[in-house]
């Protein structure tokens, strides 16, 4: 029966949302009026989907309206991208914008994209995944994260990643620049490959991130050896970071969160701002996030956008090597 | 022209459309363009003897004095459907999915011969409310909308 | 680990609620008919559910998912046997023979016969998913780059045996799908091939509109020629008659079919990456080589039926394993299931087989119910569902098209997948009239990334000498012994029966 009684519930609350916004709505004209567009650039139930539908409920109860997902996947997310960017800015339409494919996006000359951080009006930043380096459990030849980087350097080895121009790929890439390691690249689709190769000895070293990962590496399956961020994760405490190691200047995650096309009035922007963090905080939504694995990492305004361009300006120091 | 096998003008598309996308191969780098070249190089290989095959039936009937056998004795009744898609598919952004699904299922109905109006009317009906009770209602999604709905 | 006895009261305590049930029946219904509406496949329907599922109890959300999971896969059939508009991809190679039975007057027979196999692959699948899952799990990590390569070209073999007469054509129209999956982004270097700068082709073509045209659509324009004809009264007569459940004889001959691929679709689950639609193809290729008189194949066998169906269906339970013992899903809806896992606070692993030993045998058993109570719904509702097929095509043309358009639209809530739809739809036919093969399209288009990435991985992940690579390991010489075969068979019947004329 709980299914039906959900949907009563929520028929309830949207019959009770829409009575809000109307009588607020004859009132004075005060945003928002009406449902808002959220367009997800990847499919249902995708860790963003997912995240996302978690996460909604929470700031529509603070935003007074309801938040429609659009799922518009495709062309690695720059089908929603472009989508979202050419919606009208009125407020009514809002995006999850995905890093770093949103910047290796624009940044890659081949895709022929005149389109960059300045499209957008940020509102704040979700959720914020932090790569790791893993290796098979049963792994003799280095067991913690110096040894690899020495054998490395010596030997050329197989490395698991999501993607071309990732950020698993991009991390990799980083680590070879830095510390003359001879890590190639062997590219897969999803995760769900990826970890398959490493648990079965098929690559030699895995860069992936902590959510699809941590889980892993607690049960046993493989050994997660450095994680590529300033301070150790939550969910794998006893991993340590790649700096601590002795491995300083490369971190590198994949992020998401909110933004709309530019050009949204102040009151607009503010009243978003306000209402996504108000329900990131909700106790509801970071339990369910912690269970997911992922990490919620609330950022807006300055620091949101500082956050962006330090990627962005990550990405472009690797464009010699990336062949841009 | 009715006397060529039709076979002869397959092959013909096949090389020309093969020869346009190894062009496009050729303009890329080497490692992405490896697969796509050895795909189209067998398909142009495979349309040459498609197109040859053709040439050779259509000598053999001239010889014969008999009609090549044309695969397509009947294709108005099938144009007409696709050109009725076309449109209805082009018409969606316009008017809006639910306006453009009615206009083309009766036009589809009447086509196919649908001579009582009153059926007509209750699957039309049918059509429209299943679509919005399973995918607006139920799977809550966003159909086009155009000047109607 | 296996089933520990003292679990089961509160395995059984679990299923008893009414909750659960509710959803089994849920489930079942919506799956079998979400997965007969093209366009709406089981990964679609699972992720639409998910959210429904947030404040659900564990099992009930898992049993729910599970459910429309293997009814999504055996009601994609349904329609491709009665009107050749295969529901899910997985069910292409259903509508090979199906839909020819169909036309036959064997519609019942060959609904019963999906029915049945469906539920003999779902049930042995969750039987292996119950006592085995750890040990085969393992294959899932024994498979890589080298294997996906040899399984694709496997797969592909059939292609040359698909257009009987026309073999030329039918490899052309293979290499057509080829080229058409190399669309988009390649996955290894980034590079945009083919994309003509749409960032909806980036992604590559897809491949359920691309189906929908191929098979839908163009069946819808072929029946349009009874339009503007002499004989205009000309309608498709479809027989009713026979018994739901395959009789004595039809069973003898299907069992050894039936058994092999089971294992088939079971083993293709277990693999990331490769669900229904691969499984079916490699046991509808293994069924006709394994045949007698292979020639039948394409034209109604009901051996080729019950092939496809039992390996689409097995392929449920074997997805599940690496899911729930590694975390990795074995398919692209279980994938989605992981979400649904994750919410609920279950984390794939050991943990989940001792210390939420209660839910997990729960779902697990669940799932076998879901398949037995498909299988009641299926073979009750055969005799009434069968009548789809005489619907007047005046009615079904336009519920077809529109269904169709719809569905594709689904997908990605895009536009350009309708345009996608409608572009195929136009080939699917042209291509059918002049005797070419569709399915050889789409079968090329579901293997032919995969060959590609896999061998490209391969040369990498050999480090140098690639043709040692593939001779140090075992599962890689297993499957080259497959293909040559795959390859020699046709040639050694030919031989035979030619030297037995002479005899």
């Amino acid at each position: 029966m709980n299914l039906r009684k959900r949907n009563m519930t929520k028929i309830m609350s949207s019959v009770a949302l829409s009575c809000v916004v109307f009588t607020s709505s004859v009132f004075a004209e005060e945003y928002p009026a009406k449902p808002i567009s959220a367009i997800i650039s990847y499919g249902a139930g995708g860790n963003t989907d997912v995240g996302a539908r978690i996460l909604f409920p929470n700031v529509e109860k603070e935003l007074g309206a309801a938040l429609t997902i659009l799922n518009k996947p495709g062309g690695g997310g720059w089908v929603g991208w472009t989508n979202l960017l050419n919606s009208k800015n009125d407020g009514y339409t809002i995006g999850y914008i995905n890093t770093p494919n949103l910047i290796t996006g624009y940044l890659n000359p081949l895709m022929k994209r005149d389109k960059s951080l300045e499209d957008f009006d940020l509102i704040a930043n979700h959720v914020t995944d932090y790569g790791v380096i893993s290796i098979n459990k049963d792994e003799k030849r280095f067991t913690n994260i110096k040894e690899l980087v020495e054998y490395a350097k010596a030997n050329t080895l197989t490395v698991s990643t999501t993607g071309a121009n990732g950020d698993d790929h991009i991390a990799m890439l980083k680590m070879n620049q830095k510390f003359g390691t001879k890590f190639v690249p062997v590219h897969t689709k999803g995760s769900a490959k990826q970890r398959a190769a490493i648990q079965g000895g098929h690559v030699d070293v895995g860069f992936s991130n902590v959510g699809d990962t941590n889980n892993a590496h607690k049960n046993g399956e493989l050994k997660v050896v450095a994680v590529m961020a300033e301070e150790r994760s939550n969910f794998l405490k006893d991993v340590p970071t790649l700096a601590e190691s002795g491995f300083p200047g490369v971190v590198s995650w994949s992020a998401r969160g909110i933004a709309a096309p530019k050009g949204l009035s102040a009151e607009q922007l503010e009243k978003l701002r306000e209402s996504f963090i108000k329900g990131m905080n909700a106790p509801e939504h970071l339990k369910k996030m912690e269970e997911m694995g992922l990490q919620v990492d609330i950022k807006t305004g300055d620091d949101y956008k500082k956050m962006l361009m330090d990627e962005e300006q990550g990405v472009i120091e690797l464009k010699p090597i990336l062949g841009w | 022209m009715r006397n060529i096998h039709l076979d002869t003008f397959i092959g013909l598309l096949m090389l020309l459309v093969s020869a346009y996308f190894y062009y496009l191969a050729q303009n890329m780098p080497p490692e992405p363009a490896e697969f796509p070249k050895l795909v189209i190089s067998i398909l142009i290989v495979f349309s040459l003897v498609i197109m040859s095959k053709g040439v050779l039936l259509t000598l053999r009937a001239k010889k014969n004095g008999t009609i090549v056998d044309h695969y397509f004795e009947r294709i108005r009744g099938p144009m007409a459907v696709y050109l009725g898609l076309c449109v209805y598919v082009g018409l969606i952004e316009l008017l809006g999915f639910f306006t453009s699904t009615t206009i083309a299922s009766a036009f589809f109905m009447l086509l196919f011969g649908m001579r009582s109006y009153i059926k007509l009317l209750l699957v039309l009906i049918g059509i429209n409310v299943f679509i919005y009770l399973l995918f607006v209602w139920q799977l809550k999604i966003v159909l086009p909308a155009g000047v109607l709905i | 680990m296996g089933i520990d006895f003292t679990v089961l009261s509160s395995v059984i305590a679990e299923l008893a609620s009414f909750d659960v049930i509710l959803m089994l029946f849920a489930g079942v219904i919506g799956g079998i008919f979400l997965g007969s509406l093209p366009g709406l496949s089981a990964t679609m329907g699972i992720a639409l559910l998910i959210p429904i599922t947030f404040g659900m109890e564990p099992v009930a959300a898992l049993v729910l998912l599970s459910a429309i999971y293997t009814s999504a896969i055996f009601g994609g059939s349904i329609t491709a046997i009665l009107i050749h508009t295969p529901g899910t991809p997985s069910s292409a190679a259903t509508a090979m023979d199906g839909y020819q039975m169909t036309l036959r007057g064997e519609g019942l027979k060959a609904l019963g016969t999906s029915t049945v196999c469906s539920v003999i692959g779902g049930v042995v699948s969750a039987i292996a998913l119950l006592i085995l899952a750890p040990p085969l799990a393992q294959i899932s990590l024994k498979f890589s780059a080298p294997e996906y390569f040899l399984m694709a070209v496997f797969g592909l073999t059939i292609i040359a045996s698909l257009s009987t007469g026309a073999m030329i054509k039918g490899l052309a129209g293979g290499l057509f799908g080829l080229l058409v999956g190399l669309v988009g982004v390649d996955m290894m270097t980034a590079y945009p091939r083919f994309t003509f700068g749409k960032a909806e082709l980036e992604n590559g073509i897809s491949l359920i509109p691309a189906m929908i045209g191929l098979f839908s659509i163009s069946q819808v324009l072929m029946q349009a020629e009874i339009l503007h004809s002499a004989k205009k009264k000309e309608t498709v007569v479809v027989e009713l008659k026979g018994k739901v459940f395959p009789d004595k004889k039809d069973w003898l001959k299907i069992w050894p079919t039936v058994t092999k691929s089971s294992v088939i679709g079971l083993l293709v689950g277990i693999l990331p990456g490769a669900g229904g639609d691969v499984a079916s193809w490699v046991a509808y290729n293994e069924a006709k080589r394994g045949s007698k008189n292979p020639e039948n194949f394409g034209k109604g066998e009901i051996e080729g039926l019950a092939a496809a169906e039992t390996a689409n269906n097995a392929v449920t339970g074997g997805a599940m394993i690496p899911l729930l013992t590694l975390g990795i899903p074995g398919s692209a809806a279980t994938a989605v299931m992981l979400g649904g896992l994750y919410i609920h606070g279950l984390k794939p692993g050991h943990e989940l087989f001792t210390q939420n030993a209660n839910i997990i045998y729960a779902v697990i058993i669940g799932l076998i119910l879901a398949n037995i109570l498909m299988g009641i719904f299926g073979l009750t509702m055969a005799r009434q569902v069968v009548k789809v097929a005489s619907i007047p095509f005046y009615i079904l043309a336009p519920v077809i098209i529109v269904l169709s358009v719809v569905g594709s639209y689904a997908i990605n809530n895009n536009m350009f997948d309708v345009y996608v739809m409608v572009a195929f739809g136009l080939i699917g036919y042209l291509m059918r009239k002049t005797n070419f093969s569709t399915a050889a399209v789409v079968i090329a288009m579901i293997l032919g990334s995969m060959a590609e990435i896999g061998y490209r991985q391969a040369i990498v992940m050999s480090k140098g000498d690639v043709l040692a690579y593939y001779f140090s390991r075992p599962i890689s010489i297993i499957l080259m012994v497959l293909i040559a075969l795959a390859l020699l068979t046709p040639l050694l019947q030919k031989w035979k029966s030619r030297k037995g004329i002479k005899v």
